[in-house]
């Protein structure tokens, strides 16, 4: 049974895998299966019932010549003067807002703005319901690109919206200073909450409020004359507004005549599905990079938290030639968003609020994108729940065994000393109870959060720290603060060696982060989708492969019954698989003329051994040394032993392979109780040809085998040896039926081995350390800078890169005190510690192993 | 509009329209026609009374009752009032206690009968009848009060209140009660929208027709045209002009009002008022703010946690005296240690109701709360009950002069059962307003009646005068004799009623259940037919032998193949 779950767990890990990486690249592929046309679902919406009626395109000129003109006049700042006179004109509702920003990094560093909005009270009901225009204000020295013919067609709008009787929700026209600092703190103060930090973002008061707030549209164009308007939904934490109000938006757009794209891409009509395939997939990619961010590409991303759906539409200027879309046609859109809005008899609820967008027109719904990421983390489940199982069922086994069977088995000690040293006990499987204490894996985990939660407050201190000490600035200090974390995080297995704990332990520190991780991720992906599917992309197949380092003994299964040909006893024989069909489970010797049947049921996952001669083992440099041993195809009568010292030949005809302890000079014990062969069979390799998994070989008459017992070309003939009858002569020496060249050759391949068993190490360690979210950040920044500037020298490259990681990861915390994005949260409090967790996983040294070297 | 009953010992119909030009650009109505005699015992005969309102009033069950359907546009600094129903029923005592909500929503096409227990409440301090009702303490245990927010008033409960004013109404029959009928409508005119591009204004741009003459029954019907901002703002002239002019002073504050009594124009065909501007105004001004308005909002985000929030200004230079009364939904549970009063930063603590020594009627109660209470505040709360009783508040306050004090509760958000969510569940819950009483100091920006009088007359002098003279004389006569009077009352009653909210309460896929019976019936369908075809066909063995196939021939084949290699390998 334990086999089963083992092999159902391995081939599950690999399926998920797999199905995963296909599934995630399907969606735009075959467009029509799991891409969906976008409709509308709210019939609500009428979406361009009614023929446009904007006519104040020559105001919008106007009022565009105007603002020009009057924004020359404020540098750095908005001309609220002119700006409220405007409005006032129109005889609307006319309020500012005022907010502090406290610099959460800075000590009294205060920043302040100043928001200016004005009220179109609803002539049909009483504010209880409203709509927001927002338009982001940036004054002629701000380095984004200005937004005054924005400006100027909203308040042509307003004059126009104020004439009109049909408006049953107010609306609100929004100008906002500081990007999204002004949205962040106007919408704070209208629903008098703070999202951040405390402290930090005073959103102020505020004296005049329409009703609940139901969508809002934030326009930005920065030009009069528009070559396409971009559509942009991600918002704050991956937030997206509701697929509705982003199709009325492209419906409105082409209903108009406005070219408008997704991802700044256009819809592309390649005859070629390939072509069209990677079009739809780059366009893809793009909002799933945009959105694992977590921070709005627009000032819309900061509705949604408040359930008030919004996008930003950005209108870029025409360059190439052909007819733009001026104010005309895009005050006739706004106007039909805005009548489509005040439509609505409802909240925004029919359609998707999860879905990812290849093309203007199509989507990927939840239930098509989901699938591939909950395989993903089923992966990391099904793994802690094997690890578990097996846990479980070693002492199950051993005390459910059979009372003859143990007769069968042999425990023989080739070292006397050793025994005497470590008595039986130190060897029986029974020694393997699960014997783990919950005390060493809950501090651990208590610990590495404690860090995390430390970290998580650390910048304000590391910024102290470096000014004070060093005189550096805010985002360098942070920077080296986190980078001394780091590396006090990777030297801390050093010190959590000592510690040690047995291998139980180790190994369910591994199920605990494993399934913190498979949880982590399945629960930002409820939010964000994309920063889920990203981070399972990177960490879960790494993780799949992290073990404790002796985790091996735990994968050991208990002897096969019906085999009781082979028992591995000590806890140091860590592995033992069949040379034959490695990576299967193997219980083959059903047939008493093959004394060695393997009990190498299902090699664990994480061992990674696909090919029969590849022998990949995680952390393969816990074993300094790699054995192998054969048994004799030539049994005695009487229950061999053999022993298998450290410089012991190789018997390549043999089955198993025997990894040790290299610290452990003599204890590797292979016993086996083999029952006498039958006359006749003498020269018959000890091995069927093929392997057979257990339900095969059951099914299969023994007779069948007894008839055919079949010789295998293993290998190259110079590998076979057989070993002297005597095993005693055996035990301390080279056999010696070896010739020279062959032990050579052997030599030779045990040190390949040997290397290759290293690298795979030392390349577990190193891609776990590249994993480390710091330096994930500092990889895919660099990555980013090198793609912005392909042509800087490298070192130019470096020093930008460098540069810009510092300032993310400032954003980053910024941003989690002004706005509340969880990323930085996420990734230090949780997603650090895991690494950690992880981290010492695989540099765990088990206590067992220290007892043997002893 | 407005209905109000009272029983009184007067007998007059009375037709009435304010109009008031705000600097705004709107145009305040205010319509009002009173219904009052006094009946003699003797003859029970009405003429201008309704008939099912004098059975409704007839069966004695209530004293008072007052009926606000409201649409607000909504700026609370119009000083017009918005946005609610308002049921008020006084009940004397004697008679049954329900209320006859089925009569009056059949006579006004009102969800009425939605008023039930667990909405209603009985306010102790905020709610007194009003217009010629008897000074004696009413027991606040006999008041009802309920909110509909949810209704929405339209032409359909228009065309029955119509029907109600005399001259209208075809059917009119005798009483033998003596009320007071008191029907008013206020409207606000955006000029902006109305006049399409001026500011001129008219009877008829505002009513789409002309004024066809006076009811025949009224012993009143007067136009009154504000034209206080005449001087400051943008100058107008009135066309055709006022044959009167008449100043009212309350409070300190003078009012100029344009008077044309109707009854005396003799009109032949149909007439017309228009306010017509000697100067284009460029800019709309702002309206000076009201002695006291409020604002109330809905704070926090999430489905998780709120908060009601009002916000009340304070115009006035000295402290005023407010009572602050919510009628909170049983859906929406508040918290009572989270009422938080905090005017200018400082936080006021309310007392209890027993800290004030006050007189045992209650009438006399409320006014001594009004005029006399200086330094105390107190609260009454009864806390809701879950699908039976609303959660009522009601605070008594001192609020310091030009203060903005922010009165806040916070909440839960709760699931309702899932027949109990509207059609339209995701449009949100309505919640009921506030409403803030005061008694102002000053008459600024006040266009209300005075609490004793009943037209709009009475607030241009003392209600003595009035009840002396309006039947002697005909009322231009009267202004010309009283307009020098000054109208300066104690205090001028306003009731401010807050915005109503909406909050969206978590709301569950109401297509889920559509999609359960969806898969519930795929389900079925699929297994209907294996289940059909096991019970209704007989199973039979079927010859083993006889089976063949490719897959067994091939099958066959390759072991035989096998069994040669084999062989050979092992030779």
């Amino acid at each position: 049974m334990e086999e089963g779950a083992g092999k159902q767990e391995r081939t599950q890990v690999f399926y998920c895998e797999k199905i995963e990486i296909v599934h995630t690249l399907l969606p735009p592929h075959k467009a029509e299966i799991t891409t969906s046309r976008t409709y509308f679902s709210e019939n609500a919406l009428l979406p361009g019932l009614v023929k446009g009626d904007f006519d104040e395109d020559m105001t919008a000129k106007n009022y565009q010549s105007e603002l020009l003109e009057e924004s020359s006049r404020y540098p750095d700042s908005v001309p609220y003067p002119w700006l409220l006179a405007k409005f006032r004109q129109l005889s609307l509702d006319v309020y500012t807002h005022n907010f502090t920003l406290n610099y959460p990094l800075g000590y009294g560093t205060k920043y302040t703005g100043k928001n200016v909005y004005a009220i179109l009270r609803a002539p049909r009901s009483a504010s209880t319901e409203a709509l927001v225009l927002s338009v982001p204000y940036r004054s002629p020295s701000s380095a984004h690109p200005g937004t005054m013919p924005s400006i100027a067609l909203m308040l042509s709008l307003a004059k126009f919206f104020r004439r009109q009787k049909y408006w049953a929700k107010d609306v609100i026209f929004l100008v906002t200073e500081h990007e999204q600092l002004g949205v962040q703190a106007w919408l704070e103060a209208y629903h008098q909450t703070t999202c951040g930090r405390s402290g930090v973002l005073d959103h102020g008061d505020m004296t005049g409020r329409g009703g609940a707030i139901q969508a809002a549209i934030n326009l930005e164009l920065h030009a009069e004359k528009i070559g396409h308007v971009d559509v942009k939904v991600e918002g704050l934490n991956g937030q997206l507004p509701n697929l509705d109000l982003v199709n009325l938006v492209h419906r409105m757009c082409s209903k108009e005549g406005v070219k408008h794209t997704f991802k700044n891409r256009e819809n592309s009509n390649h005859r070629d599905p390939m072509k069209e395939w990677f079009h739809q997939l780059k366009t893809l990619m793009a909002m799933v990079t945009t959105q694992a961010t977590g921070i709005p590409n627009g000032n819309h991303g900061l509705f949604h938290r408040f359930g008030i759906e919004a996008v930003t539409l950005e209108g870029f200027e025409k360059k190439e030639k052909g007819s733009p879309a001026v104010f005309y046609q895009l005050g006739r859109v706004m106007e039909g968003l805005f009548r489509s809005l005040n439509n609505l008899l409802e909240r925004f609820h029919q359609s998707y609020f999860f879905y990812l967008q290849p093309t203007t027109d199509r989507y990927i719904s939840i239930g098509m994108y989901m699938p591939p990421l909950g395989l993903l983390c089923a992966a990391l489940l099904i793994k802690a729940f094997g690890l578990w199982l097996r846990m479980q069922k070693d002492p199950a086994d051993s005390a459910s065994a059979p009372a003859g069977r143990k007769g069968d088995e042999d425990i023989l000690e080739v070292d006397k000393e050793e025994q005497s040293g470590e008595g039986d006990g130190a060897y029986s499987v029974e020694q393997q109870v699960v014997n783990f204490s919950l005390v060493p894996v809950g501090v651990a985990v208590l610990a590495t959060h404690i860090l995390g939660v430390a970290l998580l407050s650390a910048p304000r201190p590391f910024t102290t720290v470096g000014l004070e000490w060093g005189g550096l600035a805010t985002e360098t200090s942070i920077y080296v603060g986190y980078v001394v974390a780091a590396l006090v995080m990777i030297l801390i297995p050093l010190l959590a060696s000592s510690i040690g704990g047995n291998m139980e332990s180790w190994t369910l520190l591994n199920i605990v982060a494993l399934l913190e991780l498979a949880t982590l991720l399945l629960a930002v992906s409820m939010q964000n989708f994309s920063l889920a599917l990203l981070a399972a992309t990177i960490y879960t197949p790494p993780a799949l492969w992290m073990t404790p380092a002796k985790n091996r003994s735990l994968s050991l299964p208990p002897p096969p019954r019906e085999s009781n040909s082979l028992a591995i006893l000590s806890q140091h024989t860590l592995l033992a698989i069949n040379r034959h069909a490695p990576g299967r489970m193997t219980s083959a010797g059903t047939h008493p003329s093959h004394m060695c049947s393997l009990l190498t049921s299902s090699p664990p996952a994480h061992c990674g051994i696909r090919r029969r001669t590849v022998l990949a083992l995680n952390p393969p440099t816990r074993y300094d040394l790699l054995f192998r041993a054969a048994l004799n195809d030539n049994p005695p009568t009487s229950r061999p032993t053999y022993l298998l010292p450290r410089h012991l030949g190789y018997f390549p005809t043999s089955s198993l392979w025997i990894l040790a302890r290299p610290s452990h000079h003599r204890c590797y014990l292979l016993t086996t109780s083999l029952r006498p062969k039958p006359a006749g069979h003498r020269n018959i390799p000890p091995f069927p040809s093929t392997s057979r998994l257990p339900s095969t070989s059951s099914s299969m008459p023994s007779a069948a085998q007894n008839k055919y017992p079949v010789s295998l070309p293993l290998e190259p003939t110079g590998y076979r040896h057989t070993l002297p009858t005597d095993p005693d002569t055996r035990c301390r020496h080279r056999a010696p039926s070896y010739s020279k060249a062959t032990a050579q050759r052997n030599q030779v391949q045990d040190w390949c081995l040997f290397v290759y068993c290293r690298f795979l190490s030392v390349f577990q360690k190193l891609l776990w350390l590249l994993l480390h979210p710091l330096l994930l950040l500092t990889i895919v920044v660099s990555i980013f800078t090198l793609i912005t500037f392909p042509e800087l020298p490298w070192d130019e490259v470096l020093d930008r890169s460098l540069g810009a990681t510092k300032q993310a990861l400032v954003f980053a915390i910024i941003d989690s005190s002004v706005y509340g994005n969880w990323v930085f949260s996420v990734a230090t409090a949780i997603l650090t510690p895991n690494w950690l967790i992880f981290w010492l996983v695989l540099n765990s040294k088990p206590l067992s192993c220290r007892r043997v070297k002893d | 509009m407005y209905i109000t009953f009272g029983i009184s010992q007067k007998d007059y119909f009375d037709e009435e329209l304010l109009l008031k030009p705000l600097p705004s650009g709107h145009v305040y109505a205010y319509f009002q026609f009173t219904t009052l005699w006094d009946v003699d015992p003797q003859f029970n005969i009405a003429i201008c009374f309704p008939g099912p309102w004098v059975k409704l009033s007839g069966g004695t069950m209530f004293k008072s009752c007052t009926l606000l359907l409201q649409k607000g546009s909504g700026d609370m600094k119009i000083g017009a009032i918005q946005y609610l129903t308002l049921l008020l029923v006084l009940n004397c005592g004697h008679g049954s206690k329900k209320t006859p909500k089925s009569a009056l929503s059949g006579l006004l096409c009102a969800s009425l009968n939605f008023i039930d227990a667990a909405n209603s409440l009985s306010p102790e301090l905020t709610l007194r009848p009003a217009g010629v009702v008897d000074n004696k303490p009413v027991n606040s245990s006999y008041l009802r009060y309920a909110t509909l927010p949810r209704e929405i008033v339209c032409t359909e409960n228009l065309t029955p209140w119509k029907k109600l004013l005399p001259c209208d109404s075809k059917d009119t029959s005798c009483s033998k009660m003596a009320v007071e009928l008191r029907q008013t409508v206020s409207l606000v005119y955006d000029i902006v929208i109305v006049g399409a591009g001026s500011q001129d204004w008219s009877l008829r741009k505002l009513f789409g027709m002309g004024l066809g003459g006076a009811c025949p029954l009224a012993t009143m019907s007067n136009i009154y045209i504000d034209i206080t901002s005449n001087k400051t703002e943008t100058p107008f002239q009135l066309v055709p002009p006022a044959p009167a002019v008449t100043t009212s002073i309350r409070g300190g504050y003078e009012t100029i009002l344009a008077v044309y009594d109707v009854k005396s124009l003799k009109i032949s065909s149909m007439f017309n008022v228009a306010v017509v501007h000697t100067q284009i105004p460029q800019v709309f001004n702002i309206n000076s703010p009201p002695v006291i308005f409020a604002n109330r909002y809905i704070v926090g985000y999430g489905q998780e946690r709120g908060g009601i929030v009002t916000k009340i200004h304070i115009n006035h230079w000295k402290s005023l005296n407010i009572v602050y009364l919510e009628n909170i939904p049983w859906f929406l549970p508040v918290y009572f240690h989270t009422l938080k009063i905090v005017a200018n930063g400082k936080e006021i603590k309310p007392g209890k109701l027993g800290s004030i020594n006050f007189n045992p009627g209650m009438w006399t109660k409320i006014d001594l709360m009004y005029m006399n209470i200086s330094k105390y505040v107190m609260k009454q709360y009864i806390p809701g009950k879950e699908r039976t009783r609303p959660y009522y508040l009601e605070v008594a306050l001192k609020l310091p002069g030009r203060s903005v004090t922010e009165i806040s509760i916070d909440f839960d958000y709760v699931f309702l059962k899932w027949q109990e969510y509207p059609p339209d569940a995701n449009h949100g819950f309505y919640i009921g307003s506030a409403i803030i009483t005061a008694l102002l100091p000053v008459g600024k920006n006040y266009t209300g009646l005075p609490q004793d009088g009943s037209t709009i007359t009475s607030r241009l002098a003392h209600p003595l005068m009035i009840i002396n003279s309006v039947y002697e004389l005909n009322p231009i006569t009267f202004f010309k004799i009283c307009f020098s009077f000054n109208a300066t009352r104690e205090g001028y009653l306003v009731q401010l009623r807050t915005e109503t909210l909406i909050i969206t309460l978590p709301t569950p896929d109401f297509s889920m259940p559509y999609n359960v019976i969806c898969l519930a019936c795929t389900v079925v369908a699929l297994a209907f037919g294996p289940l059909h075809n096991i019970t209704t066909k007989r199973l039979r063995l079927k010859d083993n032998e006889s089976q063949s196939g490719p897959l067994l021939w091939i099958k066959t084949k390759i072991s035989a193949l096998r069994g040669v290699v084999q062989e050979k390998v092992l030779k």
